[in-house]
């Protein structure tokens, strides 16, 4: 059974079956009119939960998947794969397989939906189904970009996913919600082409080297190339890359996005978008242009070490709870940058498991404050203080996931930015003496935030009643609270899950560093061996 | 230790002295060293020192020079502007289609002895 395309096109097809429900809705409402608003309620409530359904059977499915991986030393590189001749004529191809990385990320994005459909339901009113229809397809189109193993299907999945984004934004977000909406579809556009052009040039490329087209990532990851050529090939597809991650100063899109997107899209917008630009960046940026790659990475590590503290500084002195939490994800994503760069394992495991960890994290911290503007119609932290004496439940969700988006020893944050630490000292101990001073930041800014919300006196009379967390936001952050705590404590099976894998990216890219640079000898006992491995 | 036990000892008699037996001696020495009296209840004024070097410079160069100037002024304004510079240029360039005919047939006879002209002069 191709179990990979149908956890692929499951949300696909479930949104097609969507405006099916609301034609149904459209019948009812010509025969009854007078019962109009009743009618309405009770098929959008049908549509919720049918979107609902749908998406936990896709985690379902990529929880099957995980069940079903092989990620012993000596399994094969990409798993589940399927191929078939698409347009064969240049070599393109349905050609779809995960490796531990992609796997961890399709985990990642199918628990997450859910938890952002769900989360809309206290905000989403109007067009239900529409926007329903929208998640599920957006949902299609990020598993697509993670499991692509043909660079012309990876691209295609690539843009797709703008289309259900722009709408999702520019339909139910807040009041600049057009600006922000076309800002974010060209600043990723400008990238994507970039990108497209290195794509069709490595085809090219491989043809005249090879007599045959192909857009295989396998085939061309052994394309020799001129030195000068793979400089602006891994260029083309870094841009591309760092808009999407963002890595300063590209970082200009996600503040306006994230602000003016509706929680859900807020939520897929941190938790999964993101990731895609520094999956790209490991897996075809650096396997695919290794020596430019290794030229090129301390320049971005500069960045990157740029965009966290730089980050850090200015989300902790934004007045809006969203701006706060969006850039902080610079800052977050800063780190699984340096992470990439520094290519040993501890870097590369950190980054992967970061990108986990903000997923969850920054994705609940959206939740929570889609929570507060749901209720209060406002994102000002000075409109907020002393919450947790009117909801003292949603405070200690509130506060849990704080700590973990800190970083806090026992929470998932603390093992993802320890192993980028400790890979990036091995590599340039440099980048990672100004990368832990964001450690300290982010606890700076988020601490700060979390006083000034939720302690205090309730200086605003209109938050002296406000209602604790429903049971539904229960069933919203619960799943994620639990998830930051089982990734603090037990990180062994995710880490050998993406184990194989990363150390397979960081043998290929380091086949063309030995001379380049010196490296910093591993410690005797390597950190992530404490996890044994079977 | 038997320096430290006497001292620790002869502390513990102060302040039994002052805040157990006589409440006004510790009143009365506080005002007679004011100053000190203040220094100390301040915490040698430690946090508001780091307050006052640190921490609001960092608030305020975040605020004013990293999030309105370098943020929103330059960063934002690069993207914004490569936007306006294509509007602009699109908005300048609409002006040429004016649906005149003469006009068109101008701006061609125009081009021909421009190119003609470049050819011809080499």
């Amino acid at each position: 059974m191709p179990l990979l395309s149908l956890t692929v096109f499951l949300p696909l097809l479930g949104a097609v079956l969507l405006p099916v429900v609301g034609r149904e809705r459209d019948r009812l409402r010509q025969a009854s009119a007078g019962l109009d608003e009743a009618r309405r309620a009770e098929s959008d409530r049908l549509v919720r939960y049918l979107a609902l359904g749908v998406s936990l059977a896709v985690f379902v499915l990529t929880l099957v998947l995980w069940a079903g991986f092989d990620s012993s030393a000596s399994a094969p590189e990409f798993q589940f794969v399927e191929q078939h001749a698409w347009i064969p004529a240049f070599g393109i191809s349905y050609h779809v397989g995960i490796d531990g990385i992609s796997l961890l990320l399709i985990v990642l994005t199918g628990f997450l939906t859910p938890l952002a459909l769900l989360g809309s339901w206290g905000q989403i009113e109007r067009k239900v189904a529409a926007f329903s229809f929208f998640m599920l397809a957006l949902e299609s189109a990020m598993l697509g970009v993670f499991v692509s193993l043909d660079l012309f299907l990876f691209y295609l999945f690539w843009d797709a996913m703008l289309i259900p984004m722009y709408f999702l934004i520019g339909i139910w977000g807040y009041e600049r919600r057009i600006y922000a909406a076309v800002k974010f579809i060209l600043y990723t556009m400008a990238g994507s082409v970039l990108m497209l052009v290195a794509i069709l040039g490595l085809a090219y490329l491989n043809y005249a080297a090879s007599g045959e087209w192909s857009f295989n990532l396998l085939d061309l990851y052994g394309l020799e190339l001129p030195a000068q050529t793979a400089m602006w090939f891994f260029l083309a597809f870094t841009v591309a890359f760092a808009i999407k991650v963002p890595l300063f100063p590209f970082h200009t899109w996600l503040p306006d996005a994230h602000v003016e997107a509706p929680t859900a899209g807020s939520v897929i917008l941190a938790g999964v978008l993101l990731k895609m630009g520094t999956y790209g960046l490991v897996r075809f940026s650096f396997p695919l242009f290794p020596e430019a790659a290794v030229t090129f990475a301390p320049y971005l590590a500069g960045l990157a070490v740029v965009g966290i503290v730089y980050g850090a500084l200015v989300s902790m002195v934004q007045p809006d709870l969203k701006k706060l939490v969006a850039y902080s994800s610079v800052s977050h994503l800063g780190f699984v940058v340096l992470g990439i760069c520094a290519m040993n394992t501890q870097g590369v495991e950190g980054a992967v498991y970061q990108m986990l960890n903000h997923g969850v994290s920054t994705g609940a911290l959206f939740l929570i404050v889609g929570m507060l503007s749901d209720r209060r119609h406002t994102r000002l932290i000075a409109e907020f203080g002393g919450l947790k004496k009117v909801m003292p439940r949603l405070s200690a969700a509130f506060l849990l996931i704080t700590l973990s988006s800190i970083g806090l020893p026992g929470l998932n944050g603390f093992i993802g930015e320890f192993l980028i630490l400790v890979g990036a000292f091995r590599w340039d101990p440099r980048f990672a003496a100004i990368a832990a001073s964001g450690v300290i930041l982010s606890a700076v800014y988020m601490l700060w935030m979390f006083q000034r919300v939720n302690y205090g006196p309730v200086t605003n009379d209109k938050n002296q009643n406000l209602p604790d967390m429903s049971r539904r936001e229960g069933w919203v952050l619960v799943p994620a609270i639990v998830m930051a705590v089982v990734m603090g404590v037990v990180p062994g099976p995710f880490m050998r899950a993406m184990a194989p894998a990363v150390d397979r990216i960081v043998q290929r890219v380091g086949q063309h560093r030995a001379a380049v640079v010196q490296q910093i000898p591993a410690p005797a006992v390597t950190i992530e061996r404490e996890t044994p491995r079977p | 230790m038997g320096v430290s036990v006497v001292l620790a000892l002869g502390g513990i008699g102060i302040a039994s002295f002052f805040f157990l037996k006589r409440r006004e001696a510790a009143d009365a020495m506080a005002q007679r060293f004011s100053g000190l009296h203040r220094l100390l209840v301040g915490k040698y004024f430690v946090d508001e020192l780091y307050n006052a070097v640190v921490v609001q410079p960092i608030k305020n160069i975040s605020t004013v020079f990293l999030w309105r100037g370098v943020d929103a002024g330059v960063i934002d304004g690069a993207v914004n502007g490569t936007g306006a510079v294509v509007r602009g240029t699109g908005s300048a360039l609409r002006r040429l289609q004016t649906g005149s005919v003469r006009v068109y047939a101008a701006s061609l006879f125009l081009g021909v002895v421009l190119v003609l002209g470049y050819y011809l002069s080499r």
